[in-house]
């Protein structure tokens, strides 16, 4: 999987991109669930980003004699218990998801790449001391550490995007181990080292420059995990605490009013349901993509 | 074969003991006074010195340490602070509603997440195939406890078929069964019937074929049997997906299993309680996983025959 | 090889098919459904004292109560699990007077009673032949093992306050005991008829100590059977009991938290009695022929606590101010569906000796007025009222421990967001929330704390008192319920005179009293006053007497089943 392109013509490269690049298009446009993923995924970063503008109404506020009423002209998507627009609700609601699973999943990224490369490159007594503390991570059933984080710290915003990340760290470490390992061993490398490159210039300059494939894709994915944990938690109170608009939460409180409320429940659980839909799509996508060997068949 | 096992088992022992160290120290991490929650806010500051002394509270850490793994190797996981039981036995009198409802899912799951792939795989590009892949992918996205309010919301509240919530016969069984195994239903499809193409469109079986079997005798014996594989081996490593949900769909049906146990123990303080169950989950997905290893071991012969050839 | 395969798919299977099939074992968390067309005959208890069924005797049947709260303890004088505890203690023990559903005092294990001349002592009159539970005579001693228990510093009773008046028990013979106050108290029987004034058996205490929490035994109609706390509690009937007998054979109290699964199990039939009636469901229940809903104006009133060492807060007219920014009457409709009374005093109109002192209209300008007056304006346009450079910025704590609690507070935020106070959300758990409020002075986290407070003894006296006489240690938690640390010595002398004392004697003296009491209250506005919830009770038709108390306890002792 080794590229030696980077220490080549770079008249070559250029040419050689641009026609990656039409090809890639070529490839993506192909496969329908990837553009689909594409535009599920833009479209949400495009409503977290423009909120405030976008939004119809502020998701705080609300009159009590609309509580709870289905949707109508002037509220869409009808409105929560405390009288407050669900349509706005719901959009900033994308904001709080889209900030949550970024940090979480780039925290655990950072933190799981930095081990996993440490790791697959010092070897030895590094390697397995911290890839056994991975592994003991790993030996959690995925909320449960989350959740236990989060009995003793308190609940919060800033408390689930630490535990939810923490949670994701083994998964980055070991992925960037493998693809280090993979890479460690080839021809250029070892010319770097021999010709006297210091460690941290190897690990920045080849080893990271040549995982980052797997690892994107594992971001893409994670971040629909992460918000899809995240809202789990805060749908079990243990999330974002009130009255911030988040989906999962957004789905607690309507969990009362199932019998009166449908749209309560049906919005924000179809939303988050697509936001993840919009990241997995994507991360396949790019999977594939990056997959020499499907991308030979185009 | 038997160094095989005996070696994967003993291997569980320092993961296991960095687990459970592990979480003596995420307790630990607990900000305010835990004797305090415990003494009561009526408790005056001598009651709270009392207690926190009976708790042991005031010993060192690695005495704290020794007492919590001495405990631990003798089944004893603390008092709760709310029930004023041992919490081992409060979390063994939960424990045969989760397990019912875990089984339930595993079974549903595969039962028809297999089903499923086969006649996907061997109906392929139709638009059968077509729905379940689709419906494959959202079943991976959907959030289980959306589904479950769902559920309620379509088959309890409207039609009043089935119960909201509880536990009791196989009508209440019925929905939770759904909400959990939706994900690993979807998980399974997929990967049946990725198996059974890559399977049914090899060698072998191009050479049974060849040979004039009975094309259901080849589909059984050989596709089959190799797509079972990968069946056990996600089975596995979903299992400690399938327990995080089981926890948001127990909170979801009312389910009286170790999930809502947990939740409630999160939300009372109560530490002991929510420190065991954490203990008894992270347990049984060890020991899941070590089985998942050790019957790959079995199933693969590959596997096997590599151990043994290391003597 | 294949069979191993087979085999393990097959073991799979036959594993799900168990797990389907599975009737569950009777656990604990089993519903025990009471079928309305069966009817069993009255079967033979286990614990001996119990006498063979005469075949004349009526069928008593078993019912269900599924109710919110968890029960933890049952010791009397400490139930656990409010107010559900209660409830259960109503049916386990006897006190020595009771009230009934209109709040009046009737005898119970006292027969009768006289009140000295001087007002000072009270000697009561005690039924003889009656027996606990556990087989030992109910008599004088026990009376005064209880009022010891409850005074002593070692069992540390929260309702020590209610029984600190009483200074002396005295034994004058077997059925005759005397109780002494310093000054003349006029609620003397409103405070004995409280939940904590169930009289338990001393032999019992004696021998599980401190373990009687789970081990209760009174004189009550009922006793119990088995006790999984938190989860349930079931009870039996007392075959040996002294009074009507009792008309039901077993009583599972249930532990169900969430109001829809309470519903749905009234519906079904798999409870008979629910507690707490969501309000969105009241009309649906009682429009069902087999279903009927108890409507009950409550004592019990709610709240957010002012705390008065919040500075800006020590000014009247913000906590006025804050007052008429809230629209009680649309929360009230609008939440509520009307099933609640907007409060326009400290008390609700249940309560005996109620004064509707009223003002504090919806008026969001003249809240604004106000704020002005005490200095706070908004100065930088940024939509919160400042002074001197400071914004208005308020912390309330309030948990789940109440239904719509968190949908009241988001409410009352948007309320204040009107007229310029910015009002900061810090929510809890129910269990732990109480650690937060009750906090020695200064301790406090918060500017104002969520809670509602009900006299549990019906006593107008009680209710002013435990919420607004001086906390009399600085360094201690509030003795009672000031969380706020309000303070009025004229206040506190005023309520004194309620109880204590000739004034006391003398009830249209006292409802001046009261009323004056009320209105400085409700002037001084130590609290941002709500709301008092109706009580609603769901029960299926074919149960009969059930009791709801205003005082928000549901009284099972005389419910039997139509036949």
């Amino acid at each position: 999987m080794a590229e030696s392109g980077d220490t080549v013509n770079v008249e070559l490269f250029d040419e050689r991109s641009k026609g990656e690049f039409r090809r890639t298009l070529g490839f993506i446009g192909r496969s329908k669930s990837t553009v689909v993923g594409l535009a599920l995924t833009g479209m949400f970063l495009f409503v977290a980003i423009t909120a405030p503008w976008i939004a119809p109404y502020d998701p705080l506020e609300g009159d009590l004699r609309d509580r709870l009423a289905p949707p109508s002209v002037e509220h869409p998507l009808g409105n929560d218990a405390t009288g407050r627009d669900l349509l706005s609700r719901i959009i900033y609601g994308a904001r709080t998801s889209m900030w949550i699973g970024l940090t979480a999943t780039g925290l655990a990224m950072l933190v799981g790449i930095i081990l996993g490369v440490v790791s697959a490159f010092y070897g030895g007594m590094w390697d397995m001391t911290l890839m056994r503390l991975v592994d003991v991570l790993l030996t959690f059933p995925p909320l449960i550490l989350a959740i236990a984080l989060i009995s003793v710290l308190g609940k919060g915003t800033n408390n689930l995007i630490l535990a939810v990340s923490i949670s994701m760290v083994p998964i980055f470490a070991r992925l960037a181990r493998g693809t280090v390992l993979a890479v460690k061993e080839n021809d250029y490398v070892m010319a770097a080292q021999s010709v006297g490159a210091s460690d941290w210039r190897i690990m920045t300059r080849h080893l990271l420059p040549n995982s980052w494939g797997p690892v994107i894709v594992q971001a893409t994915l994670g971040i629909g995990m992460a918000v899809l944990a995240a809202a789990s938690l805060s749908f079990l109170g243990l999330g974002v605490q009130p009255p911030d608009p988040e989906w999962g939460s957004m789905l607690s409180q309507a969990r009362e009013y199932i019998r009166y409320a449908p749209h309560f429940i049906a919005f924000p659980g179809a939303v988050l349901a697509l936001f993840v839909l919009g990241f997995n799509l994507m991360g396949d996508g790019l999977r594939d993509l990056l997959d020499p060997k499907l991308r030979r068949q185009v | 074969m038997a160094t095989y096992v005996i070696r994967r088992a003993f291997l569980i022992i320092p993961t296991a003991l960095l687990v459970v160290t592990l979480v003596f120290f995420i307790f630990r991490l607990v900000p305010g006074d835990v004797a305090r929650i415990v003494a009561g806010e009526r408790a005056t500051e001598e009651e709270v010195a009392l207690i926190r002394e009976q708790m042991g509270l005031n010993d060192p850490i690695h005495v704290q340490y020794a007492r919590y793994l001495w405990g631990l190797a003798h089944g004893d996981l603390g008092r709760s602070l709310t029930y004023r039981r041992q919490v081992l036995d409060e979390i063994i009198s939960r424990v045969p509603a989760t397990l019912e409802l875990a089984l339930a899912g595993i079974g549903v799951s595969v039962i028809i997440g297999v089903g499923t792939g086969i006649i996907s795989a061997v109906k392929r590009n139709t638009i059968y195939d077509y729905t379940s892949m689709v419906a494959a992918i959202s079943g991976v996205c959907v959030p289980n406890f959306w589904l479950g309010l769902l559920l309620i919301m379509i088959f309890s509240v409207s039609l009043g078929w089935l119960p909201t919530g509880g536990r009791g016969g196989l009508k209440f069984l019925i929905l939770p069964t759904v909400a959990l195994s939706a994900r690993l239903i979807a998980i399974i499809a997929r990967l049946t019937r990725s198996t059974m193409l890559e399977v049914i469109s090899g060698d072998y079986v191009r050479t049974a074929r060849a040979k004039g079997l009975n094309e259901r005798v080849i589909l059984a014996r050989h596709a089959l049997r190799n797509a079972m594989i990968p069946l056990v081996t996600i089975v596995g490593l979903q299992f400690g997906s399938l327990l995080a949900g089981s926890i948001v769909v127990e909170t979801v049906f009312a389910w009286p299993g170790m999930g809502s146990l947990l939740i409630n123990a999160v939300n009372s303080r109560d530490y002991p309680m929510v420190q065991g169950i954490t203990l008894v989950y992270t347990i049984a997905f060890m020991v899941v996983n070590l089985l998942t290893d050790l019957s790959y071991g079995f199933l693969d012969p590959r596997v096997r025959l590599a151990e043994g050839r290391e003597g | 090889m294949k069979s191993l395969k087979v085999t393990l798919v097959l073991l799979v299977v036959a594993l799900f098919v168990l797990a389907a099939c599975t009737v569950p074992a009777p656990a604990p968390t089993e519903p025990v459904a009471a079928e309305p067309p069966a009817e069993e005959a009255a079967p033979v208890e286990e614990k001996a004292p119990a006498e063979e069924a005469a075949p004349e005797e009526e069928p008593g049947r078993e019912l269900v109560y599924a109710e919110r709260a968890v029960i933890n303890q049952l010791d009397s004088i400490d139930p656990r699990g409010y107010p559900s505890s209660y409830e259960t203690v109503y049916l386990l023990y006897d006190q020595l007077v009771r009230f009934d559903s209109n709040l009046q005092i009737q005898p119970e294990l006292a027969e009768s009673w006289e009140v000295s001349d001087d007002g000072l002592t009270w000697t009561l009159n005690l039924r003889d032949a009656i027996t606990f539970h556990d087989g030992t005579p109910f008599n004088a001693e026990a009376v005064k093992y209880h009022v010891d228990r409850l005074q002593s510093e070692d069992w540390a009773s929260p309702n020590r306050s209610l029984w600190d008046h009483i200074t002396s028990v005295e034994v004058v013979d077997d059925y005759t005991v005397a109780l002494s106050t310093d000054e003349p108290f006029g609620p003397m029987l409103f405070y004995m008829a409280h939940g904590s004034g169930g009289i338990a058996s001393p032999a019992a205490v004696e021998e599980w100590g401190k373990d009687f929490v789970e081990h209760p035994v009174g004189t009550g109609p009922y006793k119990l059977e088995s006790f999984t706390p938190g989860v349930e509690v079931v009870l039996v009937r007392n075959e040996g009991y002294w009074g009507d007998r009792p008309a039901l054979d077993k009583i599972t109290i249930k532990q169900v938290p969430e109001a829809g699964a309470r519903v749905a199990m009234l519906e079904t039939g798999e409870a008979d009695i629910i507690a707490e009636v969501p309000p969105e469901d009241f009309e649906r229940l009682k429009a069902d022929p087999d279903m009927d809903v108890i409507q009950q104006t409550g004592l019990r009133t709610f709240f957010f606590a002012y705390n008065f060492d919040t500075p800006a807060l020590q000014e009247v007219k913000v906590r006025q101010a804050l007052n008429h920014a809230v629209d009680r009457d649309t929360l009230v409709e609008t939440i509520f569906l009307g099933l609640a009374e907007p409060l326009n005093s400290a008390t609700s109109s249940a309560m005996p000796g109620h004064v509707a002192v009223g003002g504090y209209e919806y008026d969001p300008e003249k809240a604004k007025a106000l704020l002005a007056e005490a200095g706070w304006t908004d100065t930088d346009g940024d939509g919160i009222v400042d002074k001197d450079g400071e914004a208005l910025k308020l912390t309330i704590l309030f948990s789940d421990a109440y239904p719509k609690e968190q949908e009241v507070v988001e409410a009352v935020q948007l309320y204040l967001k009107d007229v310029g106070v910015d009002l900061e959300l810090w929510q809890t758990d129910a269990a732990s929330v109480r650690s937060y409020q009750k906090v020695a002075r200064n301790e406090a986290e918060y500017d104002l704390v969520n809670w509602g407070f009900n006299a549990s003894n019906g006593d107008i006296t009680y209710h002013l008192e435990s919420m607004w006489v001086s906390n009399p240690d600085d360094a201690a938690p509030p003795y009672r319920w000031n969380l706020g640390w309000y303070s009025n010595p004229e206040l506190d002398e005023l309520l004194a005179d309620t109880k204590l004392g000739a004034a006391a004697v003398d009830s249209e003296h006292r409802a001046e009293l009261l009323a004056q009491a009320q209105e400085t209250i409700w002037n001084e506005a130590p609290h941002l006053w709500l709301y008092a919830p109706d009580l609603l009770a769901g029960y299926r038709t074919d149960v009969e007497g059930l009791v709801v108390l205003p005082t928000i306890f549901y009284n099972l002792r005389d419910v039997r089943f139509a036949e």
